[in-house]
């Protein structure tokens, strides 16, 4: 593998009708270089209707990045009670620096945004970051974001990972017979 | 004083996709994320056979061409939600032929000092050689050799944890007059051969992405000490 090979996210485009691959240029953002393999994709004009933001006008106002945040705590939270009479939320938090360090901490219901709360019930699992943003015109300003996490449905290739993977850890255990004579079975249960 | 003014992580997968599946409407209909981002004044959405652009709540942003799948953000407290991304994604497309996983970082700093900013290439790339090899530009007025300097430098690592592939650190000089330096870090990490899925990108996005991230960081931090620059 060369060094203009690597996992890069910028997407390598052709140059020409070489078959070298040019190195990304370099200052170009994310669209300008979508925008170039676009250019040299030959599209319906369809195809080219349905893209929004192909114009040279559109490229002077993409989006800069100049904001950036700064975590100061991150959290991972399980939820273990849910009140709804009192909307509110009691969790147990693991430091992300510090994952030997648990707390319980309680929160309000309404802070979380709405699309969220469909996933609160017990055992639902969070990150908490507490930080601040700041820009070169931009001032500070602190944030604490809570953000449940989405855990798509388990597919049967899970479940061959889950079974392998137990099957591993079980080819390491060595049962043998207690002194009883008594012998333990282990189970396991999908 | 310094500032690092941007840092963006991002996954890429490398292998074979069809770009005409991803869309905010898919991630949104599969549950991945919290309600469908409005892309109305999404300035760099691009829906087509061959490139899918946009972004999704959480500061994420996706781009999907045939071979190459990224999910990035610039938001330190989105990362664990773009990790949770890509493998729920390829949880539900796991028979997607993958051959490659990328775990990167992208930092850029602005305003480093003057001269730090003329010393820190001669610390990675000693002038000498290249005094001898252009030995004309002794000669040359002050001016003409005030142009000579570092302009870009990869170097290629070895890992030293359980994955295979290598580390590109790459530095890149991104604006002169405001100082501004680029350093990109890309673990580049094999997947399975002998499987021709989703799987082994999977375990290694699960099971090793945070703590990659977070040595990443680390590196790009000592890196910068070492060229003299103080965050």
């Amino acid at each position: 593998m060369n060094t203009a090979e690597f996992i890069s996210s910028e997407q390598m485009i052709p140059t020409g009708d070489s078959d070298v691959t040019s190195v990304p240029i370099r200052g170009e953002n994310d669209f300008d270089l979508a925008q170039r393999q676009l250019d040299k994709t030959n599209f319906s004009e369809q195809e080219r209707r349905n893209t929004i933001g192909h114009s040279q006008a559109d490229k002077d106002v993409a989006p800069r990045l100049d904001v950036r945040e700064t975590v100061l705590q991150g959290f991972r939270g399980v939820v273990v009670a849910v009140d709804l009479e009192e909307r509110e939320f009691e969790a147990r938090l693991t430091d992300m620096t510090d994952p030997e360090e648990e707390e319980f901490a309680t929160f309000l219901m309404d802070e979380e945004p709405e699309q969220d709360l469909i996933l609160l019930e017990v055992g639902a699992q969070f990150y908490w970051h507490i930080g601040f943003s700041e820009g070169k015109h931009e001032p500070r300003t602190n944030f604490s974001k809570i953000r449940f996490r989405r855990f798509p449905v388990w597919q049967r290739s899970d479940l061959d990972r889950a079974r392998r993977r137990a099957s591993q850890l079980l080819d390491g255990i060595v049962t043998e017979p207690a002194p009883d004579q008594v012998v333990f079975r282990t189970e396991i249960h999908y | 004083m310094t500032r690092l003014s941007i840092e963006k992580v991002n996954i890429v997968l490398v292998g074979s996709f069809n770009p005409t599946i991803f869309h905010p409407a898919w991630f949104d209909a599969n549950e991945l994320v919290s309600g469908e981002a409005d892309h109305s004044n999404d300035q760099t959405f691009l829906a087509t056979q061959e490139i899918a652009q946009f972004k999704l709540p959480n500061q994420i942003s996706i781009r999907v061409f045939k071979n190459k799948f990224i999910a990035e953000t610039s938001y330190e407290s989105s990362v664990q939600m773009l990790i949770d991304l890509v493998v729920g994604t390829f949880q539900l497309l796991v028979h997607t032929p993958v051959s490659a996983v990328g775990i990167n970082l992208e930092n850029t700093y602005e305003n480093i000092p003057a001269d730090t900013w003329k010393s820190m290439g001669g610390i990675v790339a000693p002038k000498d050689t290249w005094y001898k090899t252009y030995s004309y530009m002794e000669d040359l007025d002050q001016q003409k050799q005030d142009v000579f300097g570092l302009w870009s430098q990869t170097m290629k690592i070895p890992r030293c944890d359980e994955y295979e592939g290598s580390i590109f650190h790459q530095m890149s000089v991104v604006d002169v007059p405001n100082r501004c330096l680029k350093v990109s870090i890309n673990n580049d990490l094999n997947c399975n051969r002998d499987q021709n899925n989703a799987e082994s990108a999977l375990s290694i996005i699960q099971d090793g992405a945070e703590k990659i991230i977070s040595e990443t960081k680390c590196n790009a931090r000592r890196f910068m000490e070492e060229l003299g620059v103080s965050l």
